[in-house]
């Protein structure tokens, strides 16, 4: 079957620091994958890479076959995106920003409606949805770019950093969107920092260091019997040093 | 503790200046204004020495009263810029209100503002070098006086800063600014008129002045030295007693806000309400890509204060210059002409639009918009705008110059200018985006004009005279010629601002589809 995205070769140089370094991955459709790595990976840059919004140094990106870079419009149109760190056009409301989104989509104005309120209504946005995006906390910021990425129904949804700063409830929602959307054939990536979310939710997974891949497959695969938190810190390496700091616990030393 | 909130200001002012040359740049041009002011007040205060000890008293007290005014009211406008020492940030720190409060005093003088009212207020000293007695009182009032500016300053602020930080008020301040400070230059056009009243009108206004003034608290510190110069000994003390009170009162205001505002921090100001859904913009824009583009365009028209700015400041410019040449009862000409600058600006002005969008531009790109839609859904909304605003003041000048026979000549400028200035625009934001302040950031800090921003306005405005040339020639033949050659103008001027119009929305577009990551990694920050 075709996979629902294919990297290859994707490579980014940001002056003399190599970012991205020819890294592929595929995607299978109908799979929800998480995509982890620790800060400065690269994750948000191979995933601006893939989604059109930052122009590789070498490699291509399909999404369902079609081309992102040299066929933008067949390629963003089979894709929904949250990106992080963007801005948003945050002096409309958040029932403005959806439908902004749509009509730029193409999106019916009929469907457009149903759609609106009802991820309005599944995020619980309904009753903030007249206030505009600027003053909205940083989770309801979150959900209302989720809403946004989906609201002109993608096959392939790519999502930034989609769990930060979001409360347990609305997470839950979240979750239970995106399970249907990927049980009712839809395909899922997205890249947190939390291992426990991803072991939860995912299929399937992607370790990034250094802007390599370091290890992709299935969930069951990728864990190799530990469990993800162990297997990231292996492939990743521990973390530095351990100065001594046991003044913090008035001179005695942890056992 | 005073010695360690001293050092913290002295060292933001220093690390400020280490981030980039141009910070240095500015504090110099900031000194040498700040200077040449002190320089000019100093001498102004020094020759009313030689004046009566009357009219000495009453200038002085009207001139630091407004001083005074000036320290309470300008940091709200400004207020974010300098919050270099929010009591809120030292929140964490358990602190009581009495260990920070006199640190956060001394640490306001600490600055330019600070540092030019006092060597001003020390320039009394040379208006009351008349005795031993007035030299003395001089000094006081000038220490005293410039401590209160900075104490008024503080607890003001402090008193409003939950309301301050607040996104809605910020918005509305840097809105009222703008309008403030048109409003000041006019008045000072008026004020320029005052010359020709006769010296002893002037005087009695003056005395008037002073002697409203001198008896608000702002100008309690300010009369002690004329009074004891003129021996008013009753006034001196009523003077002295007035200002301790105004002290102790401000220093227990202050103190008691300080007190809440360290217990109850990080209060990023209340949301926003509602916002009124405005359908009228859907009804007035199609439901398709091109459509949002305008209609999002249009509401930001309408909310944020970047573009309020820029809408006040093209309503009022018409104004501006209309009561410009009515006060100087110079020829009416040049105000029959206003509108054209109206189109030239509102039209040059669409090159920018990209930039005002920063990162959130991303949302176009990945939705795969065409930038055929997007700029022709921004040239659209800049159509809603601008040709209301320019219908208007044509009507408006007319009216007032009585020029009818120029009416053809500028709205053949007029209609030429604000086309092509929009196809310029479109097209030249495709290359050089430029840069402006991200939404939301104060309207005074630095940042924003640049050669990015300086190369976009030249380019659009040089396609945008290239394209008006036809027009220019034959409006300018009319005015010395045969008047019929106007009417020929504005035909020329619509068929040449629509070429340009047209091929400009589609090379900016074809740039846009081709460019997008680039462009949008340009007017990011």
């Amino acid at each position: 079957m075709q996979p629902a995205l294919a990297l290859h070769g994707l490579t980014k140089r940001f002056g003399p620091k190599v970012a991205v370094d020819a890294l592929s991955l595929e995607v299978p459709a109908g799979s929800l994958y998480g995509l982890v790595g620790p800060n400065g990976a690269g994750k948000t840059t191979t995933l601006s890479m893939a989604t059109g919004l930052l122009r590789p140094d070498a490699g291509t990106a399909l999404v369902l076959g079609h081309d992102v870079w040299a066929d933008p419009p067949a390629a963003k149109a089979a894709m929904g995106v949250l990106p992080d760190g963007l801005r948003l056009f945050d002096r409309l409301t958040g029932r403005e920003l959806i439908t902004y989104s749509g009509r730029l989509r193409g999106v019916a104005e009929a469907d457009l409606v149903t759609r609106r309120e009802g991820l309005l209504e599944n995020l619980g946005l309904t009753e903030d949805a007249d206030k505009l995006v600027v003053d909205y906390s940083a989770g309801m910021t979150k959900k209302i770019g989720l809403a946004c990425a989906l609201v002109h129904a993608p096959r392939l949804v790519i999502l930034d950093e989609p769990f930060e700063a979001v409360d347990p409830v609305s997470g839950e929602g979240i979750r239970t969107i995106l399970r249907n959307y990927v049980a009712n054939g839809g395909t899922v990536i997205f890249s947190s920092h939390v291992m426990e979310l991803v072991e939860n939710l995912c299929d399937h997974v992607a370790v990034i260091g250094a802007g390599t891949l370091l290890a992709a497959g299935t969930l069951d695969e990728v864990r190799a019997g530990e469990n993800l938190q162990q297997r990231f810190l292996q492939l990743v390496g521990p973390s530095g040093s351990s100065a001594d700091l046991s003044w913090l616990t008035g001179g005695v030393a942890p056992s | 503790m005073t010695g360690i909130l001293v050092r913290l200001k002295l060292t933001l002012l220093r690390n400020g200046l280490r981030r980039s040359p141009w910070q240095v740049v500015g504090l110099v041009i900031g000194a040498v204004y700040g200077l040449g002011i002190v320089g000019m007040a100093a001498a102004g205060l020094v020759a009313l020495r030689f004046a009566e000890a009357e009219i000495a008293h009453a200038a002085t007290m009207v001139i630091f009263s407004i001083v005074t005014v000036g320290w309470v009211v300008l940091p709200i406008f400004v207020y974010g810029v300098d919050n270099t020492v929010d009591p809120s940030r030292f929140a964490l720190f358990g602190l009581r209100p009495g260990q920070l409060l006199p640190g956060l005093w001394l640490a306001g003088l600490i600055g330019v503002p600070g540092v030019a009212t006092l060597l001003v207020a020390l320039c009394l000293i040379g208006t009351w070098s008349i005795g031993v007695l007035p030299v003395l009182a001089a000094l006081i009032s000038a220490v005293i006086g410039t401590l209160l500016c900075v104490l008024w300053s503080r607890s003001v602020l402090t008193w409003l800063s939950g309301m301050l930080r607040g996104r809605r008020f910020r918005d509305i301040a840097i809105v009222g600014f703008v309008v403030l400070m048109l409003a000041f230059s006019l008045g000072m056009q008026l004020v320029s008129r005052i010359g020709q009243l006769s010296p002893q009108v002037l005087l009695d206004l003056l005395h008037s002045a002073a002697a409203v003034l001198g008896w608000t608290p702002f100008g309690w510190i300010w009369g002690l030295p004329g009074a004891v110069a003129l021996g008013h000994w009753l006034e001196v003390l009523v003077r002295l007693v007035l200002t301790a009170a105004l002290t102790v009162g401000l220093l227990a205001l202050w103190r008691s806000r300080l007190g809440i505002e360290l217990t109850s921090p990080l209060d990023a100001g209340s949301g926003g309400g509602k916002v009124r859904a405005d359908s009228f913009i859907d009804r007035l824009v199609p439901a398709t890509p091109y459509g949002a583009v305008a209609g999002r365009t249009l509401r930001y028209w309408r909310r944020d204060p970047r573009y309020q700015v820029a809408l006040v400041s093209l309503v009022i410019l018409p104004v501006f210059l209309i009561v410009i040449s009515l006060v100087n009862g110079r020829a009416l000409n040049i105000a029959s002409w206003s509108p054209v600058l109206i189109a030239v600006i509102g039209g040059a002005s669409v090159g920018s639009d990209l930039a005002y969008d920063n990162s959130a531009f991303g949302l176009h790109l990945l939705s795969g918009v065409s930038g055929r839609d997007d700029r022709r859904g921004r040239v659209t909304a800049y159509l809603w705008v601008v040709t209301p605003v320019l219908v208007m003041a044509v009507i408006v000048t007319t009216a007032v110059t009585q020029a009818w026979q120029l009416l053809p000549s500028v709205l053949a400028l007029c209609v030429v200018a604000l086309l092509a200035g929009l196809g310029a625009g479109s097209a030249v934001s495709g290359f050089v985006p430029g840069k402006v302040k991200p939404p939301g950031s104060n309207a005074f800090s630095s940042g924003g004009g640049n050669l990015q921003s300086l190369l976009n306005l030249m380019l659009t405005s040089g396609i945008t005279f290239v394209a008006a040339l036809p027009t220019v020639a034959l409006v300018v033949a009319a005015q010395f010629g045969p008047g019929w050659l106007a009417w020929i103008a504005l035909p020329v001027a619509g068929v040449c601002g629509a070429a340009v119009l047209v091929a400009g929305i589609r090379l900016g577009g074809r740039l846009l589809d081709r460019r997008g990551p680039e462009l949008l990694a340009a007017i990011t920050s």
